[in-house]
């Protein structure tokens, strides 16, 4: 049976790693625990006992005012760049930059006190090391290859980025679409938000094509009554464009790209091979 | 980490260290599930979601001082009940 004195010690050290000490007691809690071999056993107790319930933790998309206050950031510090943000888009950077926006908060110390989220198992790489902001077309390759949901998060940000006419980031997308190659790559980003026609369009790596041809956008009706155009898809890597939604998001199954003369199909539907397609995605934006 | 030959001879082997996880595992589940149900809650939601005690207390309609005490009788029969087990 423990005395109580080392219950209070026990449920110090526990506090300590659940994240509970309020600052100050943290504070002289981690002086003593330094130099205290007692007082690190039970620390180091708490930590192995207590890892266990990380493998319950599911993987998760950042909430979204994270992002928000990582995209602001990126902006204020970074507010001539039209490309890329500046070496930010690893998780490590990532981390770093929501531990140093919440440092003045509680929450702050749960970065510090649960150690490297790039390292925890609940973390979902986004990517590889970025590449510097002038090398916009090379982070544009980079994002192609990434996973599609790890796509859709880092082109949505992105886009803004790129795009400082796009809507501002507290009107989130609603309706998003990558459209991948059969190897997987994505190719054009697509997004909207609900109750707008307006598409946004970003090439993320549309492949080559001839001059004399286009690629054409449509959306397949979800009652396979026909297909709907809706443009012309940009060429280039990184770049941006706008388009009309014909019909609403919700009354397509998905999204086409067919292989078109210069200046899209003659007809009302496509002449040319459908090479692409892009699933339609509803994001959650009620975290 | 540099794992020279000295690091590896000490190293426990790997199908040592996940038999111990398992155990870990099950004996904190079995531990923290003879815990009232709000006591439960305040140290898995403090753990996994970061919660701090303030916030705790703000989200079960309860005092601080009541979360804080939840917690640490809560530690307390976790750690009496996990040394029980060992």
């Amino acid at each position: 049976m423990a005395t109580a004195d080392e219950q209070w010690w026990d449920a110090q050290a526990g506090e300590y790693v659940l994240g509970t000490l309020r600052t100050a007691e943290r504070d002289i809690f981690e002086r003593i625990l330094q130099s205290d071999t007692d007082v690190q056993q039970r620390v180091s107790f708490w930590q192995q006992h207590f890892s266990s319930l990380d493998q319950n933790i599911t993987p998760v998309r950042p909430p979204d005012y994270i992002w928000k206050a990582l995209l602001a950031r990126i902006q204020s510090e970074n507010p001539t760049s039209q490309a890329a943000p500046r070496a930010s888009t690893t998780l490590d950077s990532f981390s770093d930059n929501a531990s140093d926006l919440l440092d003045d908060s509680e929450s702050g110390e749960l970065f510090e006190d649960f150690g490297d989220l790039s390292e925890a198992d609940n973390v979902v790489p986004i990517m590889e090391r970025s590449q510097p902001a002038s090398s916009s077309s090379t982070i544009w390759k980079a994002i192609s290859g990434l996973s599609l949901a790890a796509t859709i998060a880092m082109a949505a940000v992105l886009m803004q980025l790129i795009d400082k006419q796009a809507a501002p980031v507290d009107a989130p997308l609603d309706v998003v679409s990558v459209v991948q190659s059969e190897e997987l790559n994505a190719l054009w980003v697509l997004s909207a938000q609900e109750n707008s026609t307006t598409l946004k369009v970003v090439a993320l790596a549309p492949p080559p094509i001839e001059q004399d041809k286009s690629y054409q956008l449509w959306m397949v009706k979800a009652d396979d009554s026909g297909v709907s155009s809706v443009g012309l898809l940009p060429t280039t890597a990184g770049t941006s464009s706008e388009l009309s939604l014909p019909i609403s998001t919700d009354q397509a199954q998905v999204f086409a790209v067919s292989l078109e003369p210069a200046g899209g199909s003659p007809e009302a539907g496509p002449t040319g091979p459908v090479l692409f397609t892009g699933d339609i995605t509803t994001v959650d934006t009620s975290l | 980490m540099n794992l020279d030959s000295s690091t590896m001879d000490v190293m426990p082997a790997r199908t040592t260290s996940i038999e111990l996880q398992t155990e870990n595992v099950q004996v904190l589940e079995l531990c923290l599930d003879r815990l009232a149900k709000p006591a439960k809650e305040c140290i898995v939601s403090a753990y996994c979601e970061g919660f701090s005690a303030e916030e705790l207390s703000e989200r079960l309609g309860r005092p601080i001082g009541t979360i804080k005490s939840w917690i640490r009788r809560s530690l307390i029969a976790l750690k009496e009940c996990i040394d029980g087990h060992s």
